[in-house]
């Protein structure tokens, strides 16, 4: 049989257009910094990619919400959120929007225009400060996790939560997060360290339809955040507090790898025994999380082949996990099966002063961006 | 299966499908959400309960299935397996293995290979910190003639290319037709990757008239890949090439460009190391029979291939064999020349391979010996080239000597020489006599019939003096000719009766001449090039007759700049124009080597243009003008055109060709010839006047309106003329603001000076009636409004030369009325054209005491109801001003309240300058009304008559003064008056 050789196929349509560039460990390799903002006074918090990948919004502990032109590389607009604070800044289905969770006053999720820089809408039900906020893939819906114990789903256009979840039922001091699944229908919520839930969207009252327990995979370390690998979402990816990343199959919740960074490694408290006991309390529990940047650090390659990781020193770390993602790679059935720790492949050449609390890769551009202090944009050399 | 996928993965579109399939699977989602939940409860769907897990998934257990659509299979499985075991759910099913979930799988695009992402663009700037990207494409499949700049000239339309990198052969520097081109994102630039993305779609055609060139992008080391590729291609042909003979792979087209790189590669390979003697000795030979070679020396032969370094020439049998050291030159000579054209012919050239190698050392020897003599020759011919390379037509005849052995004229062929006589004969003597009937005679007849008397002799002993030069040429050409025919036939006949024939025409030299000067700078060189190789007689011929034909129509233009550019100029050198033009040309053709200039100096001296000294003479005769110079010159040029119809210079001239044709007076004559001689002499009013009469009548309105032959208006419009044409011409600057003020200071003395001239219009032209006098003043505005638009594009100091026209008129109106008005009543030539506008309409008014107070103002014609009076003019200033000013006023002791108000802010004061409207009384029951109304975008007060008005009444209007403490008492007497003002 004539097979094609898929990468050759890649390299014939990349010399036909030079606007593509195709993603590979090679490229993952090359990526270093080509710009760089030092726009904000504070450290950037949390970053999200509208979703063409055009354009990007930060936010940032200085209040401000600023909007990057991710083609041009240019910023576009910088709003300020004085009064409430801002973090978790997410494009919605609506062109010109934003929501974002508040740090002050309460912890309403504002939906911002920021065409018009005038509130749409406050989303009112959380009660602690907010730690997961998504837009839905497919939807026009929000997702949310607040340390109150609450993963609420709003739709835009109303002001109460369209459902309404209680994983825990109670406060969420071992930490929360929850994240959409790429086709908007499951909703995965981490409860601390002890348990990973799946949601369908439509009957989050029914509960999870399929949960497991994960306590031990990350010792005593809180869950910091939750996201699916795309782009099919086949795998989760929980983030933890202390500075580790556990890949689990989004079906059967299997753990399927952990990846650490021995640099980084205690960088984070994450063996505290206080939280063992589980009495830090839900300000600890914030204050860990917030350490972990709420998992916003954290990001996966388009091609869910690859994990990138700010450090908490600056420097940004890569892991190739298609070797764990894949269908043959691993015997994953066999009750002995031990998922493996793996090192970082990587580290990419260049870095920021301080903890990196963002990091995202844009969707469709082959650029990442991190964020410390200042901004940075890594791109590829175009050779590859 | 893997073939849909890689299909879908490339046609998967960059940007915008990705945008569409968001929206589309966001509908999607938006329908699974809004899905009622009955019709997926459980057992209604196809995937309700447990259904066995492959077949369950439609495609799933297809043969080679990617993994992605493995993945729900698998998965889906593995639920079944674990669910009985651990974990703790059954609450319900993954909505990712509904209809939708997997439908919504099936959409995502499946890819095989690495996913391809946008690639990023970001713009260079302050931001950077990397250096700015580059790009690089890779081209291939061009010709090998294509250079490095040609494609950096090719690709930097698309945008900043930093580098380019055209691969060479190693050995040879020959291009192998490889290149890459390397982008790079600049400030000013297109990102690289859409400059290179542009240059890939748009940028195939870099060699126009070949087969485009195919671009790609530089990725995964492309360019080391092709140019490797082409090397070794190269080099396989190389080995090959050397093994074959070369004679069939040349016939061949496709080869050719191979063996060529080849070839010449291995002249690179020679030059290094010292020629290695003999042994290598091979031949090319070229048929005799394939031209009439009978009297081609080998000298000519030698120096046809000298490019390919032949080691000798040697005539033998029905053959030319060139001879060279290497069998490299050899095919490299073939390969180029074969086909080509020598003296005018394509030769077949041909190796030539003899079997026994002795042949060809005999050869060689032969030529040895024969070439001894001619070698040095040779050496020389490169040296000659340059020299004809830089030299003019004229000193074709310079080289002919040297070249004479064989290069041009070579052949013993006498039909040649006849057809050559002929041609020769037909196109110079046509061409002269052409000239002659075109130009000379008619211009000279002319010239002769206007000249006076004595400077027809100066004329005619100029002509006797140049007569030598002409001579001169006459002798040259007859050299040039003989040595073309090389005297074995009885051409010097001809060649005589052509030289006598030159020499009895030095009173129309001019036809020949001037011809020539810039001739051989623009496309000399190219006929210089062409000629060491084909010294075609046709060639000189169209050399000649060119230079002949270009030459008269040269004459003309060189005229042209003559009279109009050099007018001063060609005074100074009254005895010689001949040397007054070659300085010229010499100008023009400065790198001219000695030749070169030789050459054409000869030419020049036999061009001397005779007409040029009717011109110049009158020219020097206009210098005299002086000041008015410009407008003589004007004048004369139109004459001179006037007197010689037909050429470019009368239509160009239109416009004054009948002033020209007016100005028939004879202008003084300077006694020695020159004006220079004379200094500087004014000319007289009269003399002035006589011109400016007839240049004035054309171009101003007022002339006519006159009667058009008054002297005394065509003075005093020639200022106005004078300062519109000089803010015309843009150097208006000149003396106008001067002339003005001093004109201005005469103003109120005679009637005579321009200042008045409005006045003299609208008052002192009693006679005319209201609607001549409106007509007039209509003309007047268009004239100055093309006066200002011809200001505007000469220049900023022109705008004051008609403001300060505007301003006179203005100021003579108000002198006319009575009152010396001061400056300032604009600044700007604009606006004092929008007042005229208005002031256009003004009817006929006197001032004069009035019954009612003071002074009063009363209709000099009959004034009908709802007509325009006149407007109220005066300094339009803010009323925080006015009030200021009225204080100021009353303290002075100025009873009269000149204030107009015209809304909330402006103000306008009449009080002391403004027009006469500001005498109109006041009365209860007017006559008049006066209104707000905007003209050319200001407000502005005007009065309406709103009853018809008698001859003689009084013209007045109600004040309508706000109500105040005191009262101003009211003397209209009208039956109705309010007694008040206020």
């Amino acid at each position: 049989m004539d097979t094609i050789d898929p990468k050759a196929e890649a390299l014939n349509i990349l010399r036909r257009n030079p606007l593509q560039a195709a993603l590979t460990s090679n490229t993952i390799r090359g990526f270093h910094i080509s710009k760089q903002f030092s726009d904000n006074s504070a450290s950037i918090t949390s970053l999200d990619y509208d979703p063409s990948g055009n354009k990007c919004i930060t936010t940032s502990s200085d209040e401000s919400l600023r909007i990057y032109d991710c083609v041009g590389g240019k910023r576009q607009q910088v709003l300020y959120s004085k009064k409430y604070g801002c973090n978790l800044a997410q494009f919605t289905s609506q062109a010109g929007c934003v929501a974002y969770a508040s740090t002050k006053i309460n912890d309403t999720i504002r939906y911002l225009s920021y065409d018009t820089n005038q509130y749409i809408r406050y989303f009112v039900g959380h009660s602690r400060r907010v730690t997961s906020l998504q837009r839905s893939p497919t939807a026009a819906t929000v997702l949310s996790a607040a340390l109150d114990g609450i993963v609420n789903v709003w739709d835009l256009g109303a002001v109460k939560p369209v459902s309404t979840v209680t994983p825990v039922g109670g406060v969420g001091e071992r930490g929360i997060a929850a994240a959409f699944d790429p086709s908007g229908m499951v909703i995965a919520v981490a409860v601390g360290s002890a348990e990973l839930q799946l949601y369908d969207v439509r009957e989050v009252a029914k509960g999870p339809f399929k949960s497991q327990s994960v306590l031990g995979v990350a010792g005593h370390a809180l869950v910091a955040g939750i996201r699916f690998v795309p782009p099919l979402g086949d795998h989760l990816l929980l983030a933890m507090t202390d500075g580790s990343c556990h890949l689990f199959d989004s079906f059967s919740l299997q753990h399927r790898a952990s990846l650490r960074d021995p640099s980084t490694r205690g960088a984070v408290n994450g063996g505290n025994p206080v939280a063992a006991n589980g009495t830090g309390g839900v300000d600890w529990a914030l204050s860990q999380m917030q350490d972990a940047h709420l998992g916003q650090n954290v990001t996966v390659t388009p091609d869910g082949k690859t994990v990138v990781v700010g450090g908490q020193n600056g420097g940004i770390s890569f892991w190739d996990i298609s070797g764990c993602t894949g269908a043959e790679a691993l015997d994953y059935s066999t009750p002995a099966f031990q998922p493996p720790v793996l090192a970082p492949d990587g580290v990419w050449n260049g870095s920021h002063d301080g903890p990196v609390g963002v990091c995202a890769f844009n969707p469709h551009i082959m650029e990442c961006i991190t964020g410390a202090q200042s901004l940075a944009i890594w791109t590829t050399p175009s050779s590859y | 299966m893997p073939d849909a996928a890689v299909l879908s993965f490339a046609s998967k579109p960059c940007i915008p499908s990705e945008v569409g399939l968001k929206h589309e699977s966001q509908a999607e989602g938006l329908g699974y959400l809004s899905t009622p939940r009955s019709l997926v409860s459980p057992g209604s769907g196809p995937d309700a309960g447990n259904v066995p897990a492959t077949g369950s998934v439609p495609g799933a257990n297809a043969n080679g299935a990617p993994p992605g659509a493995d993945r729900l299979g698998q998965t889906y499985k593995h639920n079944l397996s674990s669910s009985s075991s651990s974990s703790s759910d059954s609450k319900g099913r993954d909505p990712r293995h509904s209809a939708q979930g997997r439908a919504w799988r099936d959409k995502q695009p499946r890819v095989l290979g690495p996913r391809l992402l946008r690639a990023s663009l970001l713009e260079q700037d302050a931001c950077s910190i990397a250096d700015p990207s580059l790009s690089a494409i890779v081209v291939s499949g061009m010709t090998p003639l294509v250079t490095r700049d040609r494609l950096r000239m090719h690709f930097e339309a698309y945008g900043a290319v930093r580098n380019i990198q055209l691969d060479l052969d190693p050995s040879t520097g020959v291009s192998l037709g490889v290149a890459r081109v390397e982008f790079v994102s600049a400030p000013d630039a297109p990102n690289s990757r859409i400059a290179a993305a542009e240059a890939i779609q748009r940028g195939h055609v870099v060699q126009p008239g070949n087969p485009p060139a195919t671009l790609a992008s530089d990725v995964g080391n492309y360019f080391t890949e092709l140019s490797g590729t082409a090397k070794r291609g190269l080099e396989e042909k190389r080995t090959s090439a050397a093994t074959n003979d070369y004679e069939r792979d040349h016939r061949s087209g496709a080869m050719r460009k191979s063996s060529l790189l080849s070839s010449r590669a291995d002249i690179r390979r020679e030059a290094d190391p010292p020629r290695r003697e003999s042994s290598e000795r091979s031949a090319i030979r070229v048929s005799r029979s394939g031209i009439s070679f009978s009297s081609t020396t080998e000298a000519d032969v030698l120096h046809h291939f000298k490019r390919f370094r032949p080691t000798g020439v040697i005539r033998d049998g029905g053959y030319w064999y060139v001879l060279f050291s290497s069998t490299r030159d050899a095919h490299r000579c073939q390969c180029l020349s074969d086909k080509q054209p020598f003296a005018g012919r394509a030769i077949d050239v041909e190796l030539y391979e003899p079997a026994d190698k002795g042949r060809l050392a005999e050869l060689d020897r032969l030529a040895r010996g024969r070439h001894r003599d001619s070698r040095p020759e040779l050496e020389f011919a490169p040296v000659a080239d340059v020299g004809s390379a830089v030299a003019g037509v004229g000193n074709l005849a310079k080289h002919l000597p040297r070249a004479q052995k064989a290069r041009v004229f070579d052949s013993s062929d006498p039909a040649l020489y006849e057809l050559a006589r002929e041609l020769l004969l037909r196109e110079v003597s046509s061409s002269f006599i052409q000239d002659i009937q075109r130009r000379r005679l008619q211009a000279l007849v002319s010239d002769f019939a206007q000249l006076p008397h004595r400077q027809r002799a100066t004329d005619i002993h100029r002509r006797t003096e140049s007569a030598a030069p002409t001579r001169r040429i006459a002798a040259d050409t007859e050299a040039v000719l003989k040595k073309m025919a090389q005297s074995r036939i009885g051409l010097s006949d001809s060649s005589a009766t052509i030289g006598s024939t030159l020499a009895d025409l030095p009173s129309f030299r001019r036809g020949g001449d001037s011809t020539h000067s810039s001739k051989p700078t623009e496309n000399g060189p190219a006929q210089r090039q062409r000629r060491p190789t084909a010294g075609d007689s046709e060639e000189l011929i169209d050399a000649l007759s060119n230079a002949k034909s270009l030459g008269s129509k040269r004459t003309l233009a060189r005229r042209r700049t003559l009279v109009s550019g050099r007018a001063s100029n060609v005074g100074t050198h009254t005895p010689s124009i001949a040397s007054g033009v070659s300085d010229d040309d010499s100008d023009d053709s400065e790198d001219d080597d000695d030749e070169g200039v030789d050459g054409d100096d000869y030419l020049d001296l036999a061009i001397v243009p005779q007409r040029q000294s009717g011109d110049q003479k009158r020219g020097a005769k206009l210098q005299k003008g002086g000041a008015a110079l410009k407008r003589h010159r004007r004048a004369s040029q139109s004459q001179t055109a006037s007197s010689q119809p037909g050429t470019p210079l009368a239509t160009s001239l239109d416009d004054y060709d009948q002033i020209g044709a007016i100005v028939a007076p004879e202008l003084p004559v300077n006694a020695s010839g020159c004006a220079r001689t004379e200094g500087y002499r004014a000319i007289e009013p009269s003399a002035k006047g006589h011109y400016l009469a007839q240049v004035h009548s054309q171009l101003h309105w007022a002339a006519s309106f006159f009667g058009g032959t008054d002297a005394a208006v065509a003075s005093r419009l020639r200022g106005f003329a004078e300062r519109t044409k000089g803010g015309a011409n843009g150097c208006g600057r000149s003396a106008a603001p001067g002339d003005v003020s001093s004109r201005g200071s005469r103003g109120g003395l005679g009637t005579t000076n321009s200042d008045s001239l409005y006045f003299s219009l609208s008052h002192a032209s009693t006679v005319s009636s209201s609607r001549t006098h409106r007509a007039a003043n209509r003309k007047l505005r268009v004239e100055f409004s093309m006066g200002v638009r011809s200001m505007g594009d000469g220049g900023g100091g022109s705008s004051n030369a008609v403001g300060g026209v505007a301003a006179k008129v203005a100021s003579g109106d108000a002198a006319g009325s009575g009152n010396g008005l001061g400056p300032g009543m604009g600044n700007s030539g604009s606006e004092l054209l929008r007042f005229n506008q208005l002031e256009s309409r003004t009817k006929r008014l006197r001032f004069s005491k009035s019954a009612i107070h003071d002074w009063g103002l009363f209709a000099s014609e009959a004034i009908f109801q709802g007509e325009f009076v006149i407007e109220y003019i005066g300094e339009r200033i803010r009323s925080q001003l006015a009030d200021l000013r009225e204080e100021q006023y009353e303290r002075e002791g100025i009873g009269s309240s000149y204030l107009f108000r015209v809304d909330g802010e402006i103000v306008i004061d009449a009080t002391k300058c403004g027009n006469v409207a500001r005498f109109v009384n006041h009365s209860c029951e007017p006559n008049c009304i006066a209104k707000t109304i905007v003209a050319d975008g200001t407000k502005r007060i005007v009065i309406y008559a709103s009853h018809d008005i008698q001859v003689g009444e009084e013209v007045t209007y109600d004040y309508k003064f706000p109500p105040e403490d005191v009262k101003i008492p009211c003397l209209c007497g009208s039956v109705n008056c309010r007694g008040y003002l206020n």
